[in-house]
């Protein structure tokens, strides 16, 4: 028997060919474990599947897509595609065009995968939780402005605070494109010159697909980097996502979000109204308690009456006074007993009395000097001289000296 | 005087603690009245801030690489 001699790629492409023909392999099914996962540059990733005894090549193209859960090693899927012959290696691999994780859903699994990466990375972590402002100066919205959201979220601002200033930040809440929307939205809010101090993000209840987008890693990261805190609002109460984990706040629903987020202005008012009014009854009770104190020192009997006290002060005066005029009026006779002797004392040296025994006195005319020796006379000076009963003027005729 | 940049909340949690210490009422007088006095400020002050808003609704909108606002209705 002649043999047929086949090049290496004559044989390859016979064998290729087998494949090819066999419908099983055109459309199976490989559960198995994910190991050396590559997603290359290209955006095709290449991994091989295993079981304990076996293994195969995979290849996934990038028209695919790429799965919504993390392709790691170890992860159990189910991969759908079909098995060919790559030529250039001549190996036979597995083309997959669809992967799942084996016994959950692909959106569970990334949930999941999601969640555990970011709590490892912190995100969720207490003290990354920003506190609300009691009384924001404007508030922001982040959500689909043609949703039912938006006008739950404008209705309950509305009622509680009338004047409350909103920004809408529209994004697609919904589809591929959401949450890149999302993202940027909550970026342009933290970048605004005229800021908010708070954001709500969310949309109203829909499937696990339709609130799929809140559970994407590129708005759980713009979440986490707002410097605004944020309050998420997706869905209703059951709905809980990533983005619910992260936000600052999680509102089960938008309502309850913008009640979260925007005081009742009445009661801000009846507040204050009513601490005004404690202030005033406060200052009241001091104001009185003061007045009771003076009162109670007014009753003490010195301050209460104070002319008693004048009383008892005029009662020692006219004690004193009393002693006062005994003492003196002692002392006033003493004297005038003195006084008495001292003036018949005096009264016996007075120059009356000489005049009256017949002696007379001379005074100088001009100066009215008393003279007392005929020296300071002289012929011709006019002299007065006194008596008892009168005086006489006269002329000097002669002086003679002892 | 009440600086500008208090909030609202810091306003009113310092009324809040004259209200407290007025109604502990172990103030000198002199000190209750420049606290009462203080309270007063502070409460017109709450009140200035809470009629600050202009109940405006605007949307964000991106024109040419630039956010502006827009009247939202």
């Amino acid at each position: 028997m002649e043999s047929i001699v086949f090049s290496v790629s004559q044989l390859t492409a016979y064998i290729k060919g087998l494949f090819s023909a066999d419908t099983l392999l055109q459309s199976i099914f490989v559960h198995g474990e994910i190991s050396n996962y590559k997603l290359h540059s290209s955006g095709h990733s290449y991994f091989t599947l295993k079981d304990e005894c076996s293994k195969i090549r995979c290849v996934m193209f990038k028209q695919y897509g790429q799965p919504v859960f993390d392709m790691q090693d170890g992860l159990e899927v189910l991969a759908y595609g079909y098995v060919n012959v790559y030529d250039r290696d001549g190996q036979y691999q597995l083309y997959v065009t669809d992967v799942e994780p084996f016994g959950i859903g692909s959106m569970h699994l990334a949930f999941e995968q999601l969640k555990q990466k970011l709590d490892d990375e912190g995100l969720f972590d207490p003290r990354y939780k920003k506190s609300l402002p009691l009384l924001p100066k404007r508030i922001g919205v982040v959500t689909s402005d043609s949703g039912a959201a938006v006008r739950d979220i404008l209705n309950v601002v509305k009622r509680r605070y009338p004047n409350m200033d909103i920004v809408i930040a529209s994004a697609a809440v919904q589809g591929k494109a959401a949450s890149v929307q999302i993202a940027e939205a909550i970026e342009a809010l933290n970048m605004m010159p005229n800021p908010v101090d708070v954001i709500i993000v969310g949309r109203g209840g829909g499937s696990a697909e339709e609130l799929w987008p809140f559970n994407e890693e590129i708005v759980a990261r713009s979440i986490h980097n707002s410097r605004i805190p944020v309050i998420s609002a997706v869905g209703h109460e059951i709905d809980f996502t990533i983005a619910d984990m992260v936000a600052d706040k999680r509102a089960s629903t938008p309502s309850v979000a913008a009640e979260m987020a925007v005081p009742v202005k009445m009661e801000l008012q009846e507040n204050i109204i009513s601490l005004c009014n404690r202030m005033e009854h406060a200052i009241d009770i001091i104001v009185q308690r003061k007045q009771d104190r003076l009162s109670a020192l007014k009753s003490n009997r010195a301050i209460a009456y104070p002319r008693h006290l004048i009383i008892d002060k005029y009662q020692h005066i006219d004690q004193l006074t009393r002693y006062l005029f005994v003492n003196l009026g002692h002392k006033v006779k003493l004297e005038k007993a003195q006084y008495e002797n001292i003036k018949y004392r005096l009264e016996a040296f007075s120059p009356l009395s000489a005049l009256k025994r017949g002696y007379a006195m001379v005074f100088n005319a001009n100066s009215n000097e008393l003279i007392k020796s005929v020296r300071k006379i002289s012929i011709g000076q006019e002299v007065c001289i006194v008596f008892n009963d009168g005086q006489i003027k006269a002329l000097t005729t002669d002086v003679t000296i002892n | 005087m009440i600086e500008n940049n208090m909030t609202f909340e810091e306003a009113l949690n310092e009324l809040e603690s004259i209200v407290a210490l007025l109604e502990k009422g172990d103030v000198p007088l002199e000190e209750a009245i420049s606290l009462f006095e203080r309270g007063i400020e502070l409460s017109s002050y709450c009140d200035k801030k809470l009629n600050e808003a202009e109940g405006r609704i605007t949307m964000l909108i991106k024109e040419h690489d630039k956010f502006k606002e827009i009247p939202f209705n």
